[in-house]
């Protein structure tokens, strides 16, 4: 289960001064259904995530995941999240078993569980078979599948997907999507950030354009064609963030 | 704990695992301390060999003192030549193919005994270092014939022959300290310490924060529930550890330097490497908290560099705060700061110096717990300043 309320997010910028990345942002998401976040790039998406994921702190607002303050018990927001982005990197110069043992130290888990944690994520994801090739050297659809192990070895109620196919092909993509559809049925709560409509419509409950910061829009992939009158999800994007044919949005 | 053992673990796998950091820890240190050592060991022969220097005369010896100068200079280990004339000579300096060139002119054996004095001309190029060489070694060759000559005059008068030299100085060596190292290791070995405890941490240190956010693992490392505190010393601990193998490496080397037979070497290392129980424990003491705090400034600059380049060039301009005082050290020795108190407040000069005193077996009390107390209190800053920059969100956001 994941609450905000007016969840906000200050950058100061040398340069710019004060820039809103996330204003007043009020949402929940709950077990076994899946939030998406759709939004332009810098549209504050990550942002969210990463307040939510307690690695920046909001400069106003609360927010609680798994029942836990994201400011004031955020090592047990974190003991309670799975992270994945396609921008994550594994260490090179460790295989995948290392890599694995190592977030499980990280994540507490105790030896014997782990041991045996690790064992099933590698069986689950097929990852036996390049388990002791450093990172280095495996593909980027072995690498994802690493990732993607990583992201539920401790088995977290709470997953949060960041643009997890940006630069997949369409197979792999398609691997993330049935991964994601799968802890779905588990009844895990999920919020998955994109800027595809596609993954949105196949995947999401929810939706919540986000566009500067603001969430201007929130419900079903349904009901936000209906509002906004538009025969595909993408057209009702649009019309939410207010393109216009031939004028740039800011 | 076990998570700061996790993060320990992960580094020094990681470290292990790269040719580049290797190399910093244990092939740079031990082959560039072996190689300082035979060049010079070859620097020493080769200086030993510019002593056995050819000096060309003029004519052949016409008198019994120009027959006593050359025959001090062929005991001197002096190669002599002769040359026709002083043109010829001046000739074969201009050529390079002469050093000094030595005219005895006419008249020294018919001067002296006159009873006058009666000068030698020595030509050389001033601007040759081999000759200025050359000229101090005929001058002492000269002293030494002189003082035969007022021998002879003396034992002719009657008078005591030592007072050719009314008041000479006899060297008495007093023990200091409780061992005897020879100079040039006591002089190479606290500078060669500090300087490779340093480097062997700064090529891991660009990697160790600034390449995780560069290489986007930073951040599902920060999304673990481990406080960055222990990820912060997991990391410090690997680069301390880097560091000490650094050290231990040089350290090496420089024994298999003073063991093995390199040209040069038994002159150089006159009085060998000796260091008591205490001096040992000396070092340490004084070493832990230098690399303590090589560890943690590496880490405060790594954690606060936006990238390995930008880290790197940080590290590149604080090599210099340990390199200058590193430097120092080795002539600290010939000044009086060796044993001024305001060396102790110096860090790193403090650290080398109190090397070099423990190898000396000179113990200043005072000056070594300073020199340890100042060690962990800047160690502990560097380390607070490093964990505060990895607290702070700019060490995901400012990339």
């Amino acid at each position: 289960m994941i609450e905000t309320h007016g969840l906000s997010k200050e950058f100061v910028d040398g340069k710019r001064g004060k820039v809103a990345a996330v204003q007043s942002v009020t949402l929940s998401a709950t077990p076994g259904r899946i939030l998406g976040l759709l939004g332009r790039n810098g549209a504050g998406k990550s942002t969210f995530l990463r307040m939510l994921s307690t690695v920046i702190k909001p400069t106003a607002g609360s927010a609680k995941v798994n029942g836990f303050d994201i400011v004031t018990q955020s090592e047990q927001v974190r003991a309670s999240i799975g992270f994945m982005s396609t921008s994550t990197a594994l260490y090179g110069r460790l295989t995948p078993v290392e890599v694995l043992e190592y977030f499980g130290a990280l994540y507490g888990i105790p030896q014997p569980e782990l041991k045996n944690r690790v064992e099933y994520v590698m069986k689950r994801f097929g990852i036996e078979s390049y388990a002791d090739g450093l990172c280095d050297k495996l593909s980027t659809g072995q690498k994802q599948r690493v990732n993607i192990a990583r992201t539920i070895l401790h088995d977290p109620p709470v997953l949060f997907f960041d643009e997890p196919t940006s630069g997949l092909d369409v197979v792999m993509s398609q691997d993330v999507m049935e991964f994601v559809e799968e802890v779905k049925t588990q009844g895990k709560t999920v919020v998955y950030c994109t800027h595809i409509m596609s993954e949105v419509e196949r995947l999401c409950d929810e939706v919540a354009v986000i566009h500067d910061g603001i969430v201007c829009d929130f419900g079903m992939v349904s009901a936000l064609k209906e509002r906004h009158q538009s025969n595909s999800l993408e057209q009702a994007f649009l019309k939410i963030v207010g393109y216009q044919r031939g004028v740039s949005l800011k | 704990m076990n998570a700061i053992l996790a993060v320990f673990k992960k580094e020094v796998r990681d470290i292990l695992r790269d040719k580049r950091s290797r190399s910093a820890m244990v092939v740079g240190p031990f082959f560039s301390v072996f190689l300082m050592f035979a060049l010079f060991g070859i620097i020493g022969a080769s200086v030993k060999k510019a002593a056995t220097t050819t000096i060309h005369v003029v004519g052949k010896p016409q008198g019994k003192i120009d027959e006593a100068i050359v025959n001090a200079m062929k005991k001197g280990e002096i190669k002599v030549e002769e040359v026709a004339t002083v043109e010829a000579g001046e000739k074969l300096i201009k050529d390079g193919k002469a050093r000094l060139v030595l005219d005895f002119g006419t008249g020294l054996e018919q001067n002296l005994a006159a009873g006058k004095g009666s000068t030698l001309k020595a030509l050389f190029d001033p601007g040759e270092q081999k000759a200025q060489i050359a000229l101090s070694v005929i001058e002492t060759v000269i002293g030494k014939v002189n003082d035969g000559v007022l021998e002879q005059l003396l034992t002719k008068n009657n008078l005591d022959k030592s007072l050719v030299r009314p008041i000479s100085v006899e060297r008495v060596k007093v023990k200091v300290g409780e061992t005897s190292t020879a100079e040039v290791l006591v002089q190479l070995i606290p500078y060669l310490i500090i300087i490779w405890a340093f480097y062997g941490g700064m090529s891991i240190a660009s990697d160790i924060v600034s390449g995780e956010k560069e290489r986007q693992t930073l951040e599902t490392l920060l999304i673990s529930p481990t406080s960055r505190l222990n990820i912060c010393l997991g990391k410090l601990l690997a680069l301390a550890a880097a560091c000490s193998v650094a050290t231990l490496s040089a350290f090496i080397a420089l024994i298999a330097g003073t063991k093995l037979p390199l040209p040069g070497m038994e002159r150089l290392l006159e009085g060998g490497l000796q260091v008591s129980a205490t001096g040992a424990l000396v070092m340490l003491l004084v070493l832990l908290p230098t690399i303590a705090l090589f560890a943690s400034m590496l880490l405060a600059v790594s954690a606060f560099a936006k990238n390995t380049r930008e880290a790197q060039t940080y590290l590149a301009q604080a090599s210099f705060v340990v390199v200058l005082p590193a430097v120092f050290s080795q002539v600290i020795g010939l000044t009086d700061a060796g044993s001024a108190r305001w060396v102790s407040f110096v860090p790193v000069l403090n650290s080398a110096n109190a090397l070099r005193q423990a190898l000396l077996g000179k113990y200043d009390g005072v000056g070594i717990a300073i020199t340890i107390v100042l060690g962990i209190v800047l160690s502990a800053a560097a380390l607070v300043y490093a964990i505060r920059t990895f607290n702070k969100e700019e060490v995901l956001t400012r990339i």
